[in-house]
């Protein structure tokens, strides 16, 4: 894999102009050339560069950063990452290294002591959606992803699972939300994020997953009788399967949360019953002002 | 609640296995059942006469007579297949919990259920004395129309979950061997159960296991060959290449990502 340097720029927030003035200066990080003299940086370069750009934030000087060694530099950066102060901008380069690297083990660490820290809700809401979003500025936003977003996004839905087990039981008579995607939409990371939210709040969870047709929606609302519908509409779809879940919304009066995509929304004259959901916090002020909830069986 | 709470005597047919024609046998023979019949007279069957009927299965499984079955009190009926169940390596009661939890969406009897398994036996063998026949027989009940692909949607999330959560406990065992393996599915593949699976199992025995799962292009496998020395890919081929391109994909794989490696 390689990368431009507007890449490069984007993903360290070290200027191009600065880079082409440190490739003249030192000799750490000289980038390689395509045929038609265009500067590309390898895996390994981008590496360095991360963890540069991280010791920079650290007030250490690129001069001195010129002359260290690889393995001082990982010493320095493992002292760094592992402070209680940590800011989060350093962990998403730190869970970026871990993805480039395809390391479980430095992802997990980094992942599971922030959420120990700070808590799962925070950990996704400061740190994950800002560090799927930088990887997206780093390989674009088409649906053709690289191994290595393959890897790391597996594995924080893993993390999400897990956590979400941990959660106390709801009340027989709590109420209910469906968490569903419909067919196509394959980014499951935001919805089981709602989902542990919904668990953490109280409420009776049921989770179907990704790639539920409407008219299977249409059967859950008889089967189930829920309070509320949770989805997200990130990918574009076909329109009669729309149109049957903007008929049931109706009918039945149940309220779909939604977020995602503008463009893509199932509806063309959405109702009250269509409430968008701006922010992980926005959906947690939503479910508790919905509904008393009575207390979960500890 | 409007779950489906009552069944259709083919409902009850397939669930159980037991033949329409002898259901309605028994129930004229040893009142073992009451539907509640429809305006046109046509039997439904509610959610205990269902339970019931899967524990007399099992009895008959192992041997007892209808006719003793039928005289036994229903305490004493549940008493004596739960203690079969202790007693044996055949999961069926555990079966037909999870068959209830599924019908009823009832998460807390699949995990309670799930519970007792482990304390028994292994998430091996939960996994695969269980969860695989019971998956192989939704697959039936869905064709029959007993139950609806919502159901479906719902059991296999809770599965794949307790699968995640072995996994992320195996994640903290050491690596004992260099070999890594890449799992991944190919373009356009989701059913990814099985590969989950995998994945949990070497990581267990002491390999390094990267988990890539749904709808991988074939081109992105490369980048691992950059960062990793010795790669053994698994794919794990449901729908995706349809059968008539498969050997055009294994070709195609040979060629991209074997060979420039030797």
């Amino acid at each position: 894999m390689t990368y431009s340097i507007a890449q490069a720029e984007r993903l360290t927030g070290i200027k191009a102009h600065t880079l082409r003035i440190w490739e003249r200066r030192y000799d750490f990080l000289v980038p390689e050339r395509t045929e038609t003299n265009i500067r590309y940086f390898s895996d390994a370069q981008l590496r360095k560069l991360i963890n540069v750009s991280i010791l920079l934030k650290n007030n250490y000087r690129i001069s001195s950063i010129s002359k260290m060694s690889d393995e001082s530099i990982n010493v320095i950066i493992g002292d760094i990452l592992s402070q209680d102060d940590t800011e989060n901008e350093e962990i998403i380069k730190a869970l970026i290294l871990a993805m480039l690297e395809m390391e479980e083990t430095d992802f997990s660490r980094i992942f599971n002591r922030l959420v120990l820290r700070s808590g799962l809700l925070y950990t996704v809401t400061h740190v994950v959606y800002p560090f799927l979003s930088q990887v997206g500025v780093l390989w674009g936003t088409n649906k053709v992803l690289p191994a290595q977003e393959h890897f790391a996004s597996n594995l924080i839905r893993q993390k999400i699972i897990s956590a979400m087990e941990t959660l106390p039981q709801p009340a027989r008579n709590a109420p209910k939300i469906v968490f569903f995607l419909l067919e196509n939409e394959s980014h499951e990371i935001g919805l089981l994020l709602g989902a542990f939210i919904a668990k953490d709040l109280g409420w009776r969870v049921y989770y179907l997953g990704q790639n539920v047709p409407s008219p299977d929606i249409a059967m859950t609302v008889e089967l189930l009788d829920p309070d509320l519908l949770m989805t997200m509409f990130v990918a574009p779809r076909n329109s009669k399967s729309d149109e049957i879940l903007c008929r049931l919304i109706e009918e039945h009066k149940i309220p779909l949360l939604y977020s995602g995509n503008q463009n893509y929304l199932p509806c063309k004259s959405p109702s009250a019953y269509h409430v968008p959901m701006h922010s992980p916090q926005g959906f947690i002020s939503y479910l508790q002002e919905y509904k008393q909830v009575p207390a979960q069986i500890p | 609640m409007s779950i489906k709470t009552t069944f259709s005597i083919r409902d009850l047919e397939h669930l159980s296995g037991i033949k329409a024609h002898t259901i309605r046998i028994w129930e004229r023979r040893y009142h073992l059942f009451e539907p509640i019949r429809s305006e046109t007279n046509i039997r439904s069957y509610d959610q205990k006469s269902l339970q019931k009927l899967l524990n007399v299965a099992l009895l008959l499984d192992n041997g007892f007579k209808i006719s003793k079955i039928a005289e036994l009190p229903e305490n004493d009926l549940y008493k004596i297949t739960r203690e079969l169940q202790i007693n044996s390596d055949q999961p069926a009661q555990a079966m037909d919990n999870l068959k209830l939890s599924m019908l009823n969406f009832d998460r807390a009897l699949f995990d309670q259920t799930y519970h007792q398994l482990l304390e028994k036996s292994s998430f091996r063998n939960v996994f695969l004395k269980t969860f695989v026949p019971f998956l192989e027989e939704i697959g039936m009940l869905w064709l029959t129309k007993t139950i609806t692909p919502v159901h479906e949607h719902f059991i296999t999330n809770l599965i794949r979950q307790k699968v995640l959560i072995q996994t992320e406990k195996a994640q903290q065992l050491p690596i004992l061997h260099e070999q890594t393996f890449a799992l991944f599915l190919p373009i356009n593949e989701i059913h990814e159960l099985g590969l989950m699976y995998l994945h949990y199992e070497l990581l267990v025995k002491g390999y390094h296991s990267i988990y890539l799962g749904q709808s991988v292009p074939m081109e992105n496998l490369k980048d691992l060959q950059d960062i990793f020395d010795r790669v053994t890919f698994i794919g794990y081929f449901t729908v995706e290449p349809a059968t008539e391109f498969l050997p055009d994909y294994l070709q195609e794989f040979s060629e991209k990502i074997i060979k420039p490696v030797k």
